[in-house]
């Protein structure tokens, strides 16, 4: 009933007609390739391959898909994808391999007073289904110096295929609010906001600890309602050097608080080469049902066993570089990143990683073609 | 009840928007925002994926303008 409230409100708004100038639409061809791989043993490598392309002067189209190659050391750990725990030989803890393939499908309305963008998404595994639709609504103002955009997504995700466990159901529901506004020819600002309520099953079947021969497993309320919110402002220092900052306030309904703050720097090294530097600062507090690992026993309410419901800090370190070498083209970029991640010492990852704290590498590397 | 805020934000902002009075760049003016280095995501790619992984890794999402899921993302 909330969602359905929710999508009525959505609607209204999109309905809700004024006169403004189109967004260009950005065709253009990227192919890329991800890396992640951290202390734990997890290691994923993500091919992607993305297209936006006018199909008409009122109408464009956008399609991608991403194939993520996972492994695993060992039993305890799942991928970066989040759901599927990489399937080994036995439950013994060897080595594990698991795929999943992603990929979304999108049109956009060009017309002459506004972008409307609607779309869906499906990611598939093993043993996790994801399907969302979504749609995203913006329009420009005040001789383009302003833009508003509201935006909405569903998803209706299924666990299945996992043996101790009925298959499960899990739902979100995401509102999103955005204005940007060109503050002088060097400065522009945006602020974000979103809205997310979650229901079903929201645990991992993978998480638990284990208590003498009794396998607790996480057990997490079945509904999760959050709110985000998020400044950020991009200035020119000189013709040469950008600087990006962003800040983003989060809470939900488990009483988990959080901050991020991250800030970026560009600078110009030639006409083909700019390379930036980031850092990025996480930290939040603990859900109000969290508790030591060690402390939780078959008559607790809900279990807590993954680190990110507890209170930890996380620190990533990147670097960026954006190519516009002379033989790949005018319209075409390369581009490439690397960062490092570690959280902070959190008896949770011990718990279940049996490391102190989290250390991650991922890397992005892309071509992009614009046409 | 913070939908039909939010909602009520959006449309005050929007009568707002009227009449030229945040027309603050001229349209000979906007060079700067041009250049890659100026966007609020400068690599859509690593953008995605590091929203993903930071999603995974930690409690908080959300506040970007991205809007999918179905990805089992916390």
């Amino acid at each position: 009933m909330q969602i359905a409230r929710r999508a009525i409100a959505v609607a209204l708004c999109l309905l809700i007609a004024t006169t403004a100038m189109a967004e260009d639409f950005q065709q253009k061809a990227t192919l890329g390739l991800n890396a992640y791989n951290d202390n734990a043993g997890a290691f994923i490598q993500q091919g992607t391959a993305s297209i936006s392309k006018k199909v008409a002067d009122y109408l464009g189209m956008s399609a991608s898909i991403s194939v993520d190659a996972v492994t695993s050391a060992t039993v305890a750990v799942d991928g970066i994808t989040s759901a599927t725990r990489p399937v080994g030989d036995d439950d013994d803890g060897e080595e594990g391999n698991s795929t999943r393939t992603s990929g979304s499908l999108s049109g956009t309305l060009l017309g002459a007073d506004n972008q409307t963008e609607l779309g869906i998404y499906t990611s598939v595994e093993s043993t996790y289904l994801g399907r969302s639709v979504f749609i995203n609504h913006t329009r420009l103002y005040n001789q383009e110096n302003t833009s508003i955009g509201i935006g909405a997504s569903q998803s209706d995700d299924t666990w299945r295929n996992i043996d101790w466990i009925d298959e499960e159901e899990r739902k979100e529901h995401r509102i999103s609010l955005s204005a940007m506004q060109l503050l002088s020819p060097r400065t522009k600002a945006e602020i974000s906001y979103t809205n997310i309520l979650s229901e079903g099953y929201l645990a991992s079947p993978y998480r638990s600890v284990t208590r003498g021969t009794t396998e607790l497993y996480e057990i997490l309320p079945d509904s999760k309602k959050a709110d985000a919110i998020k400044f950020a402002i991009v200035h020119s220092i000189n013709d040469a050097t950008s600087l990006n900052a962003s800040y983003r306030y989060y809470e939900n309904s488990w009483d988990i608080v959080a901050h991020t703050f991250n800030i970026e720097a560009y600078r110009d090294l030639s006409p083909e080469l700019t390379l930036g530097a980031r850092y990025r600062y996480y930290t939040q507090c603990a859900a109000y049902f969290t508790k030591s690992p060690d402390d939780y026993t078959l008559l607790d309410e809900y279990r807590a066993i993954d680190y990110t419901h507890s209170a930890f800090d996380a620190n990533t370190l990147g670097l960026i570089a954006l190519m516009r070498p002379q033989w790949i083209g005018d319209d075409a970029r390369l581009k490439a990143s690397i960062d490092y991640y570690v959280t902070s010492e959190n008896e949770h990852i011990e718990a279940v990683y049996s490391e102190s704290r989290l250390r991650a590498f991922f890397s992005s590397l892309s071509i992009e073609y614009l046409f | 009840m913070r939908t039909a805020l939010a909602a009520a934000l959006l449309l005050l902002l929007l009568s707002a928007c009227s009449g030229n009075a945040l027309v603050r760049v001229k349209p000979y003016e906007r060079e700067y925002f041009a250049q890659e280095k100026m966007g609020f995501v400068t690599m859509q790619t690593r953008t995605a994926f590091e929203e993903h992984v930071f999603s995974i890794r930690e409690g908080a999402s959300g506040g970007s303008s991205s809007l999918q899921g179905g990805c089992g993302c916390k």
